[in-house]
């Protein structure tokens, strides 16, 4: 500052010496060199004369002068006049640009020095350091608001030193002012504020919002305060969160409206209360949420709360889905105009002491009520004692009628038994009688009876005989299915055996092949399969009896799912459109002279093997034998 | 004391002609008593009723037993016979038409000595009766006296 005063002194005097000579010289010259122009015009000489002259004159002019003739004389007037003005002119021009500079030299210092004192008394703390980082200036309000003076922070490295104490954050800051202060420079813009906690000479942290302007050659940097407006800032925040939270969470229904009753913010609870979302509840009227006779009411009371005045009040809110419900409402007006209201929800209230009411209506009806049902838990045993008995009769019912079908089917049962003991016993004896009699007539008459009387004898016999035979096919056959059935492991090759060595006793006239696969293992009653062998094996060899050499093959198939086993014969065989004769009983595919039997036979055989759970098929072909195919039931 | 009559027991009178025509035809020895009944058997055999005067130390050589009778069945008259030790003794051969099981289990429960079908051929029929007459008096041995 003072260099600058002193360089403003200097050139100031320097102007006042010079600028009174000047002026004069200035008319002076001006007005000889009008004439002079003028004269030159006139006399039309010749520089070079005027010139010589001139020189002349400056050499020796009072000698000069006398040796001059007339016209001689005025050239060389003119000639001195010509020079002076010329010499003046340009002294004057010298004058002139010189003083032209001093004052602008003048006013640019004078610029200066205000400029300064703008810093120095400006209302924002400011400071000012060249490009070198040397600091040159620090205004008032800089000393006032951080305590350091100039001599403090005499550069840049002493004011981070102590306007930033702890060395990470100063390391960060030093970096960011640096490049800012570099963007600045390249882009030729101000250096961007920018928030920085600047420790105070007494070591308390300000927040200053620091910015900077690039000059020629140093730049100058604001300080502004913002510590207590950031404060404010947070404090306003807090507060203003803290009335959010308390308004987002409260139990009871907060709203806000305008001072013309538009409502401008629910709560969730306030919301969930009348039922509508936000959106549809911002910019409805109050009085839209009431039926049409309360809303000049609420106009009232509104006008009063903007008047100052509260209370809670009993409200009914038409709620989004129609319902009605009794509601309390506080409101009051706020500073800025606008109304505040808690609504609470008190249709339960009202309702639980509609509850507790009825409750105790409800008690006394119970009390009622208790004698009654003691009365009717006394005829409820009665029912049950009676529904128990009902039970006990249907169960004595069930068990009689289960009895009943059971002593039914005994009967049915004792029935067959008593009927096949009958045809056991009694059918028998008159065929023995016609037998009898018939044969002591042969054989005591001889010779009273002829051939034909004889023949008649014989015929009576031989039918008698064979209703012996179906008679013993019936009550087998009868026997098969009353009999006791015993599921155990039976060797079928072995019964096949020995069924094979009773028949080739019996037809020792014959010759007969048997072929028997051993271990034909199966599961089933030994003694009924046994007559299942028996009835095939024999109808095999009856019906082989007309080949030269039989052959009886009982085996098994393989490969299926089920164990299939067969008696196959090499006999007559039969056409296959009767097979289904076969198991008819007395139905017979051949006549009896040919092939004695009663044709019962197979129909024991398919019963058997019905009772196994199995099946039985033949395949045959007319003069090419019979194979009688049989499953026992149950998988392989 | 003759021990040489036979019991038969039997209601069928065609049974009991072509039995009698078979013990002579089959020279078998001995009286044929005809009981027609239980009743009848066991009067016979116990002394009582129709045959209340009869000697009781007299026993039949054998008894030929019918299963179906009148009155007393013949399980029954066995059953009485083989339970009373003055008549256990006495051989009874049951002699029925019947093959069912259950009597041949029965008659022997009961102590029948002997099970003999009557077969429907006359022939087969007089035959059974001779062997049994030419067994039950030839070979077999009885309590001696």
């Amino acid at each position: 500052m003072t260099t600058n005063s002193s360089k403003h002194g200097s050139v100031r005097s320097l102007i006042s010496l010079i600028d009174p000579y000047s002026r004069y010289l200035f008319g002076i010259a001006l007005t000889f060199s009008i004439v002079l122009i003028g004269l030159i015009t006139a006399l039309h000489f010749s520089q070079q004369q005027a010139i010589q002259a001139a020189m002349s004159v400056s050499l020796n002019i009072p000698k000069t002068l006398a040796e001059l003739n007339g016209r001689m004389r005025v050239e060389f007037v003119v000639s001195v006049l010509t020079a002076v003005c010329l010499i003046s002119g340009v002294w004057y021009f010298l004058i002139y640009s010189l003083r032209k500079r001093a004052e602008n030299l003048a006013r640019a210092v004078e610029s200066e020095e205000k400029y300064y004192q703008l810093l120095r008394l400006n209302p924002i703390p400011l400071g000012m350091v060249d490009l070198e980082g040397k600091v040159k200036f620090i205004n008032d309000k800089f000393i006032k608001l951080f305590g350091y003076q100039l001599s403090d922070i005499p550069s840049l490295n002493e004011w981070f030193i102590v306007g930033y104490p702890d060395e990470v954050y100063r390391k960060w800051v030093k970096e960011n002012w640096e490049n800012d202060l570099s963007n600045a420079l390249n882009n030729k813009t101000d250096i961007k504020p920018k928030v920085y906690t600047i420790a105070r000479k007494d070591g308390v942290p300000l927040k200053v919002d620091v910015s900077g302007i690039i000059m020629e050659d140093s730049i100058l940097v604001a300080f502004l305060d913002i510590t207590d407006r950031m404060k404010a800032e947070e404090a306003l925040r807090e507060s203003e969160e803290k009335y959010r939270l308390f308004f987002e969470h409260a139990a009871d229904g907060i709203f806000v409206t305008d001072h013309n009753g538009v409502l401008l913010d629910v709560n969730p609870s306030g919301c969930v209360l009348i039922g509508y979302p936000l959106a549809d509840l911002r910019g409805k009227k109050l009085i839209d949420l009431l039926l049409p006779n309360a809303q000049e009411k609420m106009l009232y009371l509104f006008t009063r709360v903007l008047m100052g005045q509260t209370g809670p009040d009993v409200w009914k809110v038409i709620s989004k889905n129609g319902n009605l419900i009794d509601v309390s409402l506080d409101m009051r007006a706020l500073p800025d105009g606008r109304v505040l209201g808690i609504i609470r929800d008190i249709s339960e209230n009202l309702q639980a002491e509609n509850q507790i009411h009825q409750a105790q209506q409800e008690l006394t009806n119970l009390l009622k009520e208790a004698d009654q049902s003691r009365m009717a838990l006394l005829s409820m045993v009665e029912d049950h004692q009676m529904a128990e008995e009902r039970i006990s009769q249907l169960n004595t019912e069930l068990e009689q009628r289960v009895q009943d079908r059971t002593s039914q089917l005994q009967a049915s049962n004792a029935e067959l038994e008593a009927f096949s003991y009958s045809v056991s016993h009694d059918l028998r004896a008159p065929l023995r009688a016609m037998d009898g009699y018939s044969n002591l007539l042969l054989s005591d008459y001889p010779d009273r009876l002829d051939d034909q009387g004889r023949h008649y004898l014989s015929r009576i016999q031989e039918a008698s005989k064979r209703m012996g035979e179906l008679i013993e096919d019936l009550l087998n056959l009868s026997r098969i299915t009353r009999s006791e059935f015993i599921r155990r492991q039976v060797d079928l090759s072995q019964i096949a055996k020995e069924i094979a060595v009773t028949l080739r006793d019996q037809n020792r006239d014959r010759v007969v092949e048997f072929k028997i696969e051993p271990d034909l293992i199966v599961e089933g009653d030994s003694r009924l399969l046994k007559i299942v062998l028996e009835n095939l094996m024999n109808n095999a060899l009856k019906f082989t009896e007309k080949c030269k050499s039989a052959l009886i093959s009982v085996g098994k198939l393989s490969g299926g799912s089920e164990m299939v086993y067969f008696v196959k014969d090499n006999g007559i065989g039969f056409e296959m459109t009767y097979a289904g004769k076969l198991f008819a009983p007395f139905q017979r595919l051949h006549s009896v002279q040919d092939y004695p039997g009663t044709g019962i036979g197979l129909v024991i055989v398919q019963r058997i093997i019905t009772r196994h759970g199995g099946r039985i098929w033949p395949e045959a072909e007319v003069g090419k034998g019979a194979t009688f195919y049989f499953t026992l039931g149950g998988a392989k | 004391m003759k021990n040489d009559t036979i019991l038969l027991v039997e209601d069928n009178p065609d049974d009991e002609e072509l039995a009698l025509i078979a013990f002579r035809l089959g020279h078998v020895p001995g009286e044929v008593v005809v009981a027609h009944d239980g009743v009848e058997a066991l009067d016979y055999m116990f002394g009582t009723g129709l045959y209340k005067d009869r000697d009781m130390s007299d026993h039949p050589r054998m008894i030929l037993l019918d299963l179906k009778l009148p009155k007393i069945g013949g399980l029954e008259v066995l059953q009485k016979l083989k339970m009373d030790k003055r008549t256990q003794s006495v051989p009874v051969i049951v002699l029925t038409s019947s093959s069912e099981v259950e009597d041949i289990i029965n008659s022997y429960r009961f102590g029948a000595n002997s099970y003999v079908r009557k077969q429907v051929e006359f022939e087969k029929f007089a035959d059974t009766i001779k062997q049994l007459g030419n067994y039950w008096f030839s070979i077999n041995e009885t309590i001696p006296e």
